[in-house]
């Protein structure tokens, strides 16, 4: 059980912060998703979303670009390289994770 | 953590298949199908002639092309806008496509050219539309529904029906439209309304 605290304790938070976790999955099964999509999908306040979007931007995990469509402006946001890497090894780490809570369950119900 | 990560893998459903959720884009299409399975029997033209046909479709097509871009517009400007992974073959994805419209159109021409005991022209709309509710991630149910009636209308000769005339007559004119129109259209706002209802879900659970 301690391996599995560690595995606990050294998942990225940068990625495992729920809202941003949310947005990485959703970026992670597309190529590039607009600002409007992001936010249906997580429920975030405008505010909110454009914090996590620069935090997930300054760590490399995400590009912005912000462009015009007609005369109104939209944002697009695509996951970098790195920020695809980060998101396939978290919910590798977190599928393991579960795999491992489920078995405890079954040492726990077998005593 | 179950409920987590459950919700995290709707998220990635949605994403992975927002253009199949949503619905409405389609419904035009489905209903314009629907209408020329209710109206060509009536229509008196040479059954089985698609060079008649041919005349009324083509522009009739206009109707449903720009009512789809104006609901697109909506879903762009409401729901947002995303751009979906690139197919894994772009190659066999084309080749796919072109191997669909050839053997569909050579099953048009059997059809027309001799009574068979099955509808060659049907089962392969009967694939098409199976192989469409697997690639849009197996959760859009009336696609599948839409390929076991296509299938079931396909062998309607094989029971004597229709008992004479041409295969057009009964199945190609107007069974195969009005089951595809009517299927796929209810099938079209149930995939909007899921698509609603799962947004709505996710945005009470505030991360």
């Amino acid at each position: 059980m301690t391996e599995a605290f560690e595995a606990l304790a050294g998942l990225d938070r940068l990625v495992h912060e729920p809202a941003r976790l949310a947005l990485l999955t959703a970026l992670s099964a597309c190529r590039s998703a607009d600002f409007v999509f992001l936010q249906r999908l997580t429920g975030l306040t405008k505010g909110n979303l454009s914090t996590h979007l620069s935090k997930l931007e300054e760590a490399g995990l995400v590009e912005i670009e912000k462009q015009f469509i007609g005369k109104k402006p939209n944002t697009l946001v695509r996951l970098t390289p790195e920020g695809r890497a980060a998101i396939e090894q978290h919910w590798q780490a977190l599928e393991r994770l579960h795999r491992d809570a489920q078995q405890w369950q079954g040492v726990d119900g077998r005593q | 953590m179950g409920e987590h990560m459950q919700n995290l893998q709707r998220i990635r459903a949605i994403a992975a298949h927002y253009r199949s959720l949503q619905g409405l884009r389609m419904l035009p299409w489905f209903l314009w199908i629907l209408l020329f399975g209710a109206v060509n029997p009536a229509l008196g033209l040479p059954q089985g002639r698609l060079d008649y046909q041919l005349l009324l479709i083509v522009p009739g097509l206009v109707v449903p092309w720009a009512v789809s871009r104006w609901i697109g517009a909506y879903y762009d400007r409401a729901f947002g806008q995303i751009e979906g992974l690139p197919p894994r073959n772009r190659a066999l994805e084309a080749l796919a496509g072109v191997t669909f419209v050839v053997v569909a159109f050579l099953g048009f021409l059997a059809d027309s050219l001799q009574r068979w005991p099955v509808s060659l022209f049907g089962l392969v709309m009967a694939v098409a539309m199976f192989v469409q509710w697997w690639r849009s991630g197996r959760f859009l149910t009336h696609y599948l529904v839409t390929a076991a009636l296509l299938a079931a209308i396909s062998m309607l000769p094989l029971f004597g029906i229709p008992a004479s005339g041409h295969w057009y007559t009964l199945l190609g004119g107007f069974a195969f439209p009005i089951m595809l129109g009517l299927v796929l259209s209810l099938g079209s706002v149930l995939g909007h309304i899921l698509l609603v209802r799962s947004l709505k879900l996710l945005s009470q659970v505030k991360p």
